[in-house]
């Protein structure tokens, strides 16, 4: 199937769909995304609807690039998502890219979280204290990208 | 909107499981003690509000070249 993009007209088939039920905070229409990866942003991937062209949000592996991101994902979350394997759970989080890159942040409060073998996912909000929606990230994808190239192909592997 | 007064030391409770309970009141600031299954999300508003903002803000994100960064 052809899904029109952000970046053009991409080929992709429909086990790649993943479904959100109750749509994303602020985009509660839309149902259906793809996550993009373009050579020229990893390791910033794109949650791309498949519904919306103009509707790409950036988003980051966290866990590959902030050490001590740690959240705790609620059984019945896991539920929501027919997760039975943990190692089918891909967490990402959604980056606010300024014109001026270097300010670049992520938000740490509200991981998407997917099931990425049965293609589900959700946003789910955490109120914690040391989970800021605005984490200045610039440096962290800096040093990823001097560090491992591994973590960088973590979500195409999980795919 | 269901609309309650209450004092401190008063509560509300939602359905079987979850009660609201006023605990004090200092000038414009109320603290409230919730009581719910724990595979219920509790959080202050607006950090959906935020979250709302920060995802609309990010599908603004300009075209990025990721050398820019290296």
């Amino acid at each position: 199937m052809l899904i029109e993009t952000r970046f053009g007209t991409s080929e992709t088939n429909e086990s790649k769909i993943i479904t959100f039920p109750s749509g994303l905070p602020g985009f509660e229409d839309l149902h259906r995304f793809i996550i993009v990866e373009t050579g020229n942003t990893k390791p910033i991937y794109w949650l791309q609807s498949a519904e919306n062209k103009y509707i790409a949000l950036p988003v980051v592996v966290s866990f590959a690039i902030i050490n001590d991101y740690n959240i705790d994902i609620r059984e019945n979350e896991l539920e929501d998502l027919c997760v039975e394997n943990e190692n089918d759970l891909l967490i990402l989080n959604v980056v606010v890219i300024p014109d001026d890159v270097t300010k670049m942040t992520v938000n740490l409060a509200a991981p998407v979280i997917i099931n990425a073998k049965k293609g589900i996912g959700k946003q789910i909000i955490i109120d914690a204290a040391e989970l800021p929606l605005r984490f200045p990230v610039y440096e962290a994808i800096r040093n990823s990208l001097k560090g491992d190239e591994k973590n960088a192909g973590a979500v195409a592997e999980s795919r | 909107m269901l609309v309650l007064s209450r004092k401190a030391g008063e509560g509300i409770r939602l359905d079987q499981n979850v009660t609201i309970d006023i605990l004090s009141i200092e000038g414009d600031r109320v603290r409230i003690g919730i009581k719910a299954p724990c595979d219920m999300r509790i959080f202050r508003r607006e950090l959906l509000e935020e979250t709302v903002c920060t995802n609309r803000e990010a599908v603004n994100a300009p075209a990025l070249n990721i050398s820019d960064i290296k």
